[in-house]
């Protein structure tokens, strides 16, 4: 398997070196001098080059829960709002066109953990400009493009917090480092195709001695609906093995971790906006929805003091939620998010000196329970830079049910760049 | 595992191969306003196939990247737009999605219009706390029709470039164009007398390079600061300010609420007038011809 993916990725440099010599060559014929700043400028977000833009996300949270635990999901990393007044994510982006033929971004996520103050290259790549044929590439670290919400940065999506199959399949967003082809089709319906190879430590996946331990396809595909409707259908497909995935959070004198595992994560997603005659400023609709399944299998491994045991993990999960946000008028926005997931586990073979029944109960993947959530929200945006919102979400793991209330602002500062569909 | 991977690549390749292909032999041009649609058309019908982007119904500050745009900016042999920061919210991520070479910024098949002009109102300052600024001047410049046939002459000259086979049928179109446009301008002005110097308020600085050109004189504007939607105070700010001395009009474009404009016109006895602004704007404003004539009369109704 190592094999195919050196092969499908070596096929891919080759694509742009190809593409990369064609370009070069034709800048060379043309000999026209590239004006990186001036016309370009015009358009390119504003009169700086480059672009450089801080979101500053301020909350106070109302809430009992300390943990996002879910039953029947390993703990991927996604966190729940800490209780009281305190910072999101405060995010640092750069971007510009490097020159003619690369564009840059880099973002930094700035955040408080534990007390903690953490600062995290979320995303940092380079990608073609115009590389002809519908062709982009991308290299360096990014949000997944697959799905919707995946690469929709925390401070632009409708809700304060990420969908809970985001956070229980994808442990909050598939990101890593690795390279990226999309493909746009000549044709009048919108038709897009890509690939993505990662590195693959980015939970679902983990420690691998694969260079290449996850890879995603995507397809998508939209267009108009009349004067006011725009929709996008899209459908993603992830791969990934691991060696080891431990726990994201792990109790005192205990480890837990899956290992020597890999899991198929296939995924449809929808998206509807609408507006009267397509103009958005005075009122507008949006419907998303998303569904995964997630398909996995390894070794179970749980360690306490001196005792352990392992099993054969076979999981099945599946999760999808379904939002609406309507802008009734200019600035004031409401919402509403159902979000579900299921899971159907199996743990067998089970061995060690840990009893059968503390295995299972520990490891937490075994579960009847179907986690939900409901969320409802207003938000009020004075400008195109500033948003307020008052968000109440009440979960429900079957485990636990809680309300969780959340006060919050989200500004931009400098030039943020355009939001994708 | 990775059984997926080399079908897929192998079907991306052989259909981005048979995508290079191009049969059509018209020029696809992307128009991000109407406007453009109808300047295009003017100068060079015949050899395009013309993508109008965005509606007179909608505001081209808040238009989406939505898929279809996308497919078009694909396909698209030409772009040509406002520029001046007017399509900062879109036109960049859509020339950056597209992976289309030909409409790059730096490509001539790139053409920004507000870049062949000297726009008007260019800030002395930059801050955000003004509104939504733009930093290369007041982007709403197709109503200044003398700066209108100094875009036409470049977008000629651009259409040369790329097909210069055709250089003819450019010269003879834009000659033809030129011609009509400098007959109309005198007779525009000498209808339009009775408006000159008469006052208006206006949502929001749209019709900057019409008032230039026939000495209007903008009082206000409904919009607290720019890109900022009409608030409660700053209505009954302007109540209060021209409750007295009313402007000779209120105006708004179909891509704006009439809501504000109605409420204050009813409260400082100023006629509320919706203009159509661009293409498309009113059922009889079909090219540049009857958007400026239209844009006239409706102002010479009010007056009255």
């Amino acid at each position: 398997m190592n094999l195919r993916l050196t092969s499908v990725s070596t096929f891919a440099l080759t694509l742009l070196f190809l593409y990369m010599d064609f370009s070069l060559a034709a800048s060379t014929i043309s000999g026209r001098p590239v004006d990186a700043k001036g016309r370009n400028g015009k358009i390119g977000g504003n009169n700086f080059n480059p672009a450089i833009s801080l979101i500053l996300d301020g909350r106070y949270v109302e809430t009992d829960i300390d943990e996002l635990a879910l039953p029947g999901f390993q703990p991927g990393g996604a966190e729940a709002a800490s209780d009281g007044f305190g910072l999101g994510e405060t995010e640092f982006s750069i971007s510009a066109n490097i020159d003619d033929k690369i564009y840059g971004w880099f973002t930094l996520a700035i955040e408080e953990e534990d007390g903690e103050t953490k600062t995290e290259i979320e995303e940092g790549f380079i990608e073609s400009i115009g590389l002809g044929s519908g062709i982009t590439l991308r290299g360096g670290r990014w949000f997944s493009l697959i799905g919707y919400e995946n690469h929709i940065h925390e401070h632009a999506l409708d809700f304060s917090n990420t969908s809970l199959v985001y956070d229980a399949l994808l442990g909050g967003k598939l990101s890593g480092d690795g390279v990226q082809a999309r493909w746009i089709a000549p044709t009048d319906l919108f038709l897009e195709l890509g690939v993505e190879l990662f590195g693959g430590g980015d939970f679902p996946g983990g420690e691998s001695s694969n260079n290449i331990g996850t890879s995603t396809f995507f397809i998508r595909t939209g267009g108009d609906i009349g004067s006011g409707g725009a929709w996008r259908f899209g459908s993603s497909y992830i791969q990934t093995d691991f060696d080891e995935r431990p726990n994201a959070e792990q109790e005192e004198n205990e480890f837990f971790a899956l290992t020597n595992g890999d899991a198929d994560i296939f995924g449809v997603d929808f998206v509807f906006k609408w507006s009267p005659n397509g103009n958005p400023t005075q009122r507008n609709f949006k419907l998303i929805t998303e569904y995964y399944r997630r398909d996995e299998n390894g070794t179970a491994e749980l360690t306490q003091g001196i005792n352990s045991s392992t099993a054969n993990y076979d999981g099945d999960q599946v999760g999808f939620y379904v939002q609406a946000l309507y802008q009734w008028q200019p600035g004031w926005r409401t919402g509403l998010r159902f979000d579900q997931l299921s899971s159907d586990n199996t743990l067998s073979n089970i061995s060690g000196t840990i009893a059968d029944a503390d295995f299972i109960e520990t490891s937490g993947l075994v579960s009847n329970e179907d986690p939900q959530r409901v969320t409802l929200s207003v938000d009020y945006s004075p400008s195109e830079f500033s948003r307020f919102r008052l968000q109440y979400s009440q979960t429900d793991t079957g485990d636990i049910n809680e309300d969780t209330i959340i006060l919050q602002y989200l500004v931009s500062l400098g030039a943020h760049p355009a939001h994708a569909f | 595992m990775n059984r997926y991977h080399l079908p897929i690549l192998s079907i991306i390749t052989s259909l981005f191969l048979s995508a290079s292909f191009n049969t059509s032999a018209n020029i696809r041009v992307f128009a991000c306003e109407p406007e453009w649609g109808a300047l295009v058309e003017e100068l060079a019908g015949a050899k395009v196939k013309i993508f109008v982007a965005t509606t007179a119904q909608q505001d081209p500050h808040h238009i989406e990247a939505r898929p279809s745009l996308i497919a078009k900016m694909r396909r698209a042999d030409m772009v040509v737009c406002t520029g001046a920061e007017l399509e900062v919210g879109w036109l960049p991520l859509l020339l950056r999605t597209s992976g289309n070479k030909k409409i790059q910024a730096n490509q001539p098949g790139y053409f920004e219009a507000a870049s062949q002009i000297e726009t008007l109102e260019k800030p002395e300052k930059l801050d955000r706390s003004l509104g939504d600024v733009h930093a290369s001047g007041n982007p709403h410049i197709h109503l200044g029709p003398y700066k209108l046939l100094t875009i036409a002459e470049s977008l000629k000259d651009r259409f040369i470039k790329i097909d210069s086979s055709q250089t003819h049928y450019y010269e003879q179109r834009f000659n033809d164009f030129k011609q009509r446009w400098l007959a109309a301008i005198p007779l525009w002005e000498q209808r339009a007398k009775p408006i000159r110097n008469s006052q208006a308020i206006v949502y929001h600085k749209n019709w900057a390079y019409l008032f230039e050109w026939l000495h209007i004189q903008r009082v206000a504007e409904l919009e607290p600061i720019p890109g900022v939607p009409p608030s409660a105070a700053h209505l009954a700010k302007l109540k209060q300010q021209f409750a007295q001395s009313p402007p000779d009009f209120i105006l708004y474009g179909p891509h704006q609420s009439a809501k504000p404009a109605n409420w204050l016109a009813k409260k400082i006895d100023a006629p509320a007038i919706e203009l159509p602004f661009t293409i498309g704007g009113d059922k009889n404003t079909v090219d540049l011809f009857s958007l400026y004539s239209n844009t006239i009369d409706k102002l010479l109704i009010a007056i009255q």
